[in-house]
């Protein structure tokens, strides 16, 4: 097939809809999420402030702590486990957030192919959770994996500190 | 000799050969002009887009998108139970911001390959005139 042709023909205008389709879709989601962000922060702050507007100033935590691209994911966690606290895991994700990971009764826990119980999870493990976020800001774990451990840094392996010369 | 240049006469398509042949010229000067500018934005797209990818792949590993991803392989039947959860972690996941950006690069590097292919077989066309 000449390039020019190639070009020209259906198959390549289609590829060129179809990546503008997923560039206007991608827009839109972000402006979404832009709207819902400002709609949630006013909400936030109406209410946090709504003391000082209409009795006096009060004492609170720092505003705007948070700005769009911090906000967290209220689906899934993915990170260390730093502390066991039956039936609460708490978790630091890669962003060093620590989040509450709320274990319940059906929640899946797997590593490899086996499912484990909760008492068998160790701290320092690597894990990614999906559940739901509830009202007191954990989130509800449907499913949990333990990661495999990374690997060590190739630099190190191939350049051992007493083979180094100084 | 006046007398003899007026008594000369032109070829009789000659003039309209002469402006066919000036009107050629400009169409291919214009023509690698375009030709130019396409492969100037080229060569500047192109260092935009291996930015822009490694961007992407430094955010997808930081989001763990990856890994999220990959429970669709190893966990699909429970996830089947918490797929809307699942979903929405993808999508909160998912560098938007960095994609759009690379799928516009890619779009335009493709629309500039287009033209261009148009443009180089015009030039052979007009050149075989």
């Amino acid at each position: 097939m000449d390039l020019n042709n190639f070009f020209q023909s259906k198959t390549f205008s289609v590829v060129l809809m179809i990546i503008g389709a997923m560039i206007a879709l991608l827009l839109v989601f972000k402006l979404g999420m832009d709207i819902g962000f400002r709609k949630a922060n006013f909400s936030y702050q109406w209410g946090e402030n709504y003391y000082r507007n209409f009795a006096g100033p009060a004492e609170s935590f720092p505003k705007n702590m948070i700005k769009p691209d911090d906000f967290m994911n209220a689906h899934g966690v993915l990170g260390e486990i730093i502390k066991i606290d039956s039936p609460n895991l708490v978790i630091k994700d890669r962003n060093t957030l620590e989040k509450v990971v709320l274990v319940k009764d059906d929640t899946v826990i797997r590593n490899l192919k086996q499912n484990l119980k909760l008492s068998d999870l160790k701290i320092n493990e690597s894990i990614v959770v999906i559940g739901e976020s509830n009202e007191s800001g954990q989130i509800e774990a449907g499913l949990i994996r333990i990661l495999p451990p990374p690997p060590p840094e190739k630099t190190l392996e191939r350049f051992p500190k007493d083979r180094i010369k100084k | 000799m006046n007398k003899d240049y007026e008594e000369i006469e032109p070829p009789v398509y000659l003039f309209k050969k002469i402006t066919s042949r000036i009107e050629k010229e400009e169409r291919l000067l214009a023509l690698k002009r375009r030709i130019f500018a396409f492969f100037a934005g080229l060569f500047g797209l192109i260092p935009a887009l291996v930015y822009t990818l490694k961007l992407t792949q430094d955010n997808i590993a930081k989001s763990g998108f990856g890994e999220y991803f990959s429970l669709l392989f190893s966990d699909s039947a429970v996830l089947a139970r918490y797929w809307y959860n699942f979903f929405s972690t993808l999508l909160e996941s998912f560098p938007i911001v960095e994609s759009i950006i690379l799928l516009a690069i890619i779009l335009i590097i493709m629309q500039i390959s287009k033209y261009l292919a148009r443009d180089f077989r015009s030039i052979k066309s007009l050149q075989a005139i």
